[in-house]
C-alpha cells in the first residue's frame, strides 16, 4: 500500500519522483482510469491526479468519494484549468445550497 | 397513509407517539445539519487561497521543468531522477467529526530533494525542484482540508436529505392521520350517541 501516489502526464508527474513520491506516468485518458482504479482496489492513501484526468474520471472518483482513502486531489496541468476550484464550488453550492465560495 | 389505518384509539396512539419521536428527531437533524454548516464555513476560509497558491507554485515548478527538460537530453533526467534520496511518507491519523471520520495526514521528509550531480542538468531542473519541494508541503494540507470539504458536503446533504424528508413528508403526513382518526372517531362517537337517542325514543313510545 503506497502512501503518495502522482498520476499524469510525464511532465506533469515526473518532478514528484524526485520528492519522493510514488509516480504513474499515464498518456491516455484510458489509462489514466486504470491507474486509478488499481490505486483505489489497493487501498493508497492519497493520489494527486492531474486536473484533465480528474475530468475525465468523475464518475469512478464520485463512486468513492464517501470513502475516506484514497484521497483523490486534483493537480494542475495540461487543459481543464480551474477545473479544480469548479470542483469545489460545486461541492459547496450542494451543500448549502447557495454560492458562497 | 390515511387510506390503509385502523380508526382506533390504540392507533391513535401509536401515531401520537411516533410523531413525538420524529419532531424529536428533527429537531436532533436540524441541529446537527446547523452544526456542519457551521464547520463549513469555518473550514472554507483560506481553502481558495490555499489551493490558488498551491497551484501557481505548482505551475512554477512544471514550467521550470519544461525549460529544463527543453535545455538537456532526456536521459540526463531520468538519470537525475533515478535514484531520489528524498522519502516522502505520510502518518495518517482520523479525527472524528461529529458522526464521521475525517483524515489528518502527517508528513514525514527524510533527504534533500536535490539529490543528482548539478555538472550534467541545467539550473531550471533545481529552481524547478524547489518549487515543488516548497509546494508539496501546502498540498498536502490541501489535500486534507479538500477532502474534509468533501467528507462534509456529503454529510451535510445526507442530513438536509433527512430533515427535509422528517419535515415535509413524515411529520405531515403523521397528523395527517392523526386527524382522520381523531375525525373517525368523534364520527362513531356521535352515531353512537344519535343511535343510542333514537332507541330510547322507541322505548318510550312503546
Amino acid at each position: 500500500m503506497k502512501d503518495i501516489v502522482v498520476i499524469g502526464n510525464p511532465e506533469i508527474v515526473e518532478p514528484f519522483r524526485a520528492a519522493g513520491a510514488h509516480v504513474e506516468v499515464v498518456y491516455t485518458e484510458a489509462e489514466s482510469e486504470e491507474a486509478l482504479t488499481k490505486h483505489i482496489k489497493e487501498g493508497t492513501r492519497l493520489v494527486f491526479l492531474e486536473e484533465v484526468y480528474f475530468k475525465y474520471n468523475i464518475k469512478l472518483i464520485m463512486e468513492n468519494r464517501e470513502k475516506l482513502f484514497p484521497t483523490i486531489i486534483p493537480i494542475p496541468g495540461r487543459g481543464a484549468e480551474g477545473y479544480a476550484l469548479e470542483r469545489l464550488r460545486l461541492l459547496i453550492r450542494k451543500a448549502v445550497g447557495a454560492d458562497i465560495f | 397513509m390515511v387510506g390503509n389505518v385502523n380508526p382506533n384509539r390504540m392507533e391513535l396512539l401509536r401515531l401520537k407517539r411516533r410523531i413525538q419521536i420524529a419532531k424529536r428527531g428533527h429537531k436532533l437533524l436540524k441541529d446537527k445539519q446547523d452544526e456542519l454548516v457551521r464547520q463549513l464555513f469555518t473550514l472554507l476560509k483560506g481553502i481558495r487561497e490555499l489551493r490558488e497558491k498551491v497551484e501557481k507554485e505548482l505551475k512554477i515548478a512544471q514550467s521550470k521543468y519544461a525549460m529544463a527538460k527543453a535545455s538537456c537530453d532526456e536521459e540526463v533526467l531520468n538519470e537525475a531522477f533515478l535514484v531520489p534520496s528524498k522519502k516522502l511518507h505520510l502518518e495518517i491519523e482520523q479525527k472524528k467529526l461529529l458522526t464521521f471520520s475525517v483524515p489528518v495526514f502527517k508528513e514525514s521528509i527524510e533527504g534533500d530533494v536535490l539529490s543528482y550531480g548539478f555538472a550534467d542538468t541545467p539550473p531550471e531542473l533545481d529552481m524547478a525542484m524547489m518549487a515543488l519541494d516548497k509546494a508539496l508541503k501546502s498540498l498536502i494540507e490541501l489535500a486534507e482540508r479538500e477532502k474534509t470539504l468533501e467528507l462534509l458536503s456529503v454529510e451535510i446533504e445526507r442530513t438536509r436529505r433527512r430533515v427535509n424528508a422528517l419535515e415535509f413528508r413524515l411529520i405531515p403526513e403523521l397528523e395527517e392521520t392523526v386527524k382522520f382518526i381523531t375525525q373517525k372517531l368523534s364520527e362513531m362517537e356521535r352515531s353512537d350517541i344519535t343511535r343510542l337517542m333514537k332507541i330510547k325514543d322507541i322505548v318510550r313510545e312503546h
